[in-house]
């Protein structure tokens, strides 16, 4: 090695100390895993197919899913004109690229890929053809509002410009949103975008709307993953304190859900297990009410219980015989196979 | 250098930024898997005992097994069953049996020389031995070795006192022929079995004192004169003042005692009497009888009429001599520093029903609530039963209560008229009697 020239030795010296560190950095990781936090029998274990397990539904709060109705990526009548808004001076052929993409980030629930381009406009364009009816009273729906809008615009001060980051969509005021129904011709057409005729078959003349005003572009924050962006229903109050509320109380929303989901969890399982011991545990009579005792099991991959300690005993023993028998004979349901519970019984 | 130091001190940091909360959850949250079952409606079943003798059976070793099967039996709360052994199982068998419903099992086994009594208490489920010890046997009465071994094994397995070796003496009356009945003083085991005769004259209101003295006043044509028995019969004067002299009550170590006498005025007060003391405590024109005395010997719970013109209980502080009404409404108050309360009897809608007085709470409970007045109460040595006697008619009946699970047993037939009871303490237990007779 010392014969080696210097730059052949640097980069084997600089080789080995990479290796050296990246052990380092694999071993300390291995400890957390597997010395510290060895314990995992208390930890929930993954189910592959069916579960036998009631599924527990929290509700989600409100704001969450009035902000994912809001930003939904389904482009509706309302979104369009919000869109057109933010996009009136952007040229369409941005436009054109930027809300398909968008659409499809925000817009759908489960699926997180992007759809190809020409498959969305092929979509898009037979559709539009089937239901190309459907289509006027949508557009006079907006023409209408667009009107409304601008003779309310003209008597309140103009707003101020703010910057947009790409792909977007518009912070709605109270006064500008309308909840129309939902039209799936609406969801797939670029919410920016004028009516297009991408097909070569003639069609019925359509009036395009007047070009808007400028408006500055604003900030919006993003969306959770996860939310649902089909709810489209929030009240004029409502959306006036999304608006005042700053992106962290949102987010801390979401988790104070997952807490809850836990906690309903949990409340369920001590239930099961409170309904077991009840079932089996009978005392002699005659023994003072202020005994108690604890118990821990171990559940074996049966159901059925591997082993019993008693942890505290309560002092009398046929107190302590009682309450281990009752538990010996408990038997519970899959999602507490492997598991160690510690269980108090008291009078 | 730097740069990767760095880096990798970067890299570590990041990890530890992972694992950190997690842990620190973890530690917030220690009893995640923690649940707490809280018996609403509890369910009552005896507790399944196995008991077994090892080895051959000799005629005393199965009387021995009956009488422990009875004691064990009596409070209702084992099922005992017998099942014989050559040796001590194995642990597989041990297991089977657990699984067969026995969390416990009772070897018993006989010692060649057949002066002792080996036995063993087993737990089935970890087939391990919870306690063991000799017995020695004391005399010839296999009573005597199973109310002993009752006492050892009690303990153990309901963390209460043993009460199989008390004693209940109690006065019953005896018809000879067409003269009046008498009532003659009678001992008897806790249960009501082996009653033997002690005092074949007129006798009322038996008191035990300390190592197994027993106190009666004995009517007499004169007066009614207090008197003690000891364990070899020979009867001895207590108090012989003129009218009454009854109802004593002793401390602890059995050097203070009061009593109610009469002394010829027509109105009975309480007596205070201790090594080189004797003093009167009470002073009123009213009755003051049935003077029970705490273990430290510094109070005295009596009944008295002299405030009301009918009866309550009063608390005297012996030091300082004052009186506080303790019970508005009350008869024969009893005290038990074992549960540090007082029983006493009490008209309820015109039945003398049976109360327990919480000196810790300061309140007050009915037990029984059946028909039949109830008379001259008295707690046993375990606190947890009280002993007192039913009258339905012409006749009386002497009944034990326990306390926590108010199950009732007859300790006298239905036949015989049986009244004053009272329980005696538990002389094999550990407190200490003073051989000095006060008085």
């Amino acid at each position: 090695m010392l014969l080696w020239r210097p730059n052949e030795r640097n980069k084997y010296i600089f080789l080995l100390e990479l290796i050296i560190i990246s052990t380092c950095a694999h071993g300390i990781l291995g400890i957390f895993l597997f010395i510290l936090y060895k314990d995992g029998s208390s930890s929930l274990h993954i189910e592959l197919g069916q579960s036998r397990n009631p599924t527990l539904f929290v509700p989600l709060k409100k704001s969450s899913m009035t902000i994912a109705g809001n930003r939904s990526g389904q482009a509706t009548p309302n979104q369009k004109d919000l869109t057109n808004k933010s996009y009136k001076n952007s040229d369409p052929e941005k436009n054109k690229q930027k809300t398909p993409s968008h659409k499809k980030r925000i817009g759908s629930g489960t699926s997180l890929g992007f759809a190809p381009k020409t498959d969305i406009r092929k979509a898009s364009s037979t559709k539009k053809e089937a239901n190309a009816t459907l289509e006027k009273p949508a557009i006079k729906k907006t023409k209408q509002h667009k009107n409304k809008i601008k003779a309310k615009k003209q008597e309140q001060p103009e707003i101020k410009k703010v910057t947009t980051k790409k792909n977007e969509p518009i912070k709605a005021t109270e006064e500008e949103i309308v909840q129309p129904k939902k039209s799936p011709i609406a969801a797939e057409q670029p919410p920016s975008a004028p009516i297009e005729n991408t097909n070569n078959r003639p069609t019925e003349p359509v009036t395009q709307p007047a070009p808007l005003t400028k408006e500055p572009e604003q900030k919006h924050p993003e969306l959770p993953i996860g939310t649902n962006n089909n709810d489209q229903q929030s009240t004029p109050n409502e959306q006036k304190l999304l608006d005042g509320m700053p992106m962290d109380e949102i987010i801390i929303g979401h988790e104070n859900n997952a807490a809850d989901y836990m906690n309903a969890e949990e409340a369920h399982m001590h239930e099961c297990i409170e309904q077991e011991i009840m079932a089996r545990w009978k005392l002699p009579r005659g023994l003072p009410k202020e005994l108690n005792c604890q118990i821990k099991c171990c559940m074996g991959a049966d159901g059925t219980v591997s082993s019993c300690t008693l942890e505290k005993t309560s002092g009398v023993l046929i107190y302590d015989m009682a309450a281990r028998s009752a538990a010996r004979a408990m038997t519970l349901p899959r999602w507490a196979w492997g598991k160690e519970f510690t269980i108090v019984f008291k009078q | 250098m730097k740069n990767k130091l760095l880096s990798f001190a970067t890299y570590v940091c990041i990890i530890l930024s992972f694992c950190t909360p997690k842990k620190m959850l973890s530690n917030q949250e220690p009893h995640k898997n923690e649940v707490t079952v809280s018996l609403s409606e509890t369910q009552y079943e005896k507790i399944p005992l196995l008991l077994s003798v090892l080895g051959s059976k000799t005629a005393d070793t199965k009387l021995f097994i009956d009488l422990l099967q009875h004691d064990l039996t009596w409070s209702r709360q084992f099922d005992i069953q017998c099942k014989d052994f050559e040796h001590i199982p194995t642990k597989q068998e041990m297991l089977a049996l657990a699984d067969q419903g026995f969390p416990l099992i009772i070897f018993v086994e006989r010692e060649s020389t057949g002066k002792n009594f080996d036995w063993r208490l087993y737990d089935t489920a970890s087939a391990s031995m919870i306690k063991g010890k000799k017995l020695i046997k004391k005399g010839l009465d296999a009573r005597i070795w199973a109310h002993e071994l009752s006492d050892i094994l009690w303990p153990i397995l309901t963390g209460q006192d043993g009460f199989f070796s008390t004693k209940i003496a109690y006065c019953k009356e005896v018809r000879r022929g067409k003269k009046r009945p008498y009532k003659y003083l009678y001992v008897a085991d806790y249960d009501g079995n082996n009653q033997e005769i002690r005092v074949p004259t007129i006798v009322v209101a038996p008191r035990w004192g300390k190592n197994g003295l027993l106190f009666y006043s004995e009517c007499t044509n004169s007066n009614i004169r207090l008197m003690y028995i000891d364990r070899q019969n020979v009867r001895h004067m207590t108090s012989n003042f003129d009218g009454l002299n009854m109802l004593p009550s002793f401390s602890q170590d059995g050097n203070i005692s009061v009593y109610c006498a009469s002394r010829g005025d027509g109105s009975c007060q309480i007596y205070y009497c201790a090594p080189g003391i004797f003093k009167q405590l009470t002073h009123n024109n009213g009755n003051n009888v049935s003077p029970t005395i705490t273990a430290d010997g510094k109070t005295v719970y009596f009944c008295s009429d002299y405030k009301t013109g009918k009866p309550a209980i009063y608390a005297l502080d012996i030091p300082s001599g004052s009186i506080n009404e303790l019970i508005h409404s009350g008869l024969c108050p009893y005290y038990s520093d074992k549960v540090n309360k007082i029983a006493y009897i009490k008209n309820i809608k015109g039945t003398m029903q049976l109360c327990v007085y919480d000196l810790a709470s300061g309140k007050s409970e009915q037990i029984t609530f059946n028909a039949g007045d109830k008379d001259e109460c008295s707690w046993s040595a375990c606190g947890n039963y009280l002993v007192y006697s039913v009258t339905t008619g012409c006749n009386s009946r002497i009944a034990a209560l326990n306390i926590i699970s108010r199950e009732m047993h007859w300790l006298t037939k239905e036949n015989e008229n049986c009244t004053y009871p009272c329980a005696s303490p538990n002389y094999g237990s550990t407190n200490s009697y003073s051989t000095t007779i006060p008085l």
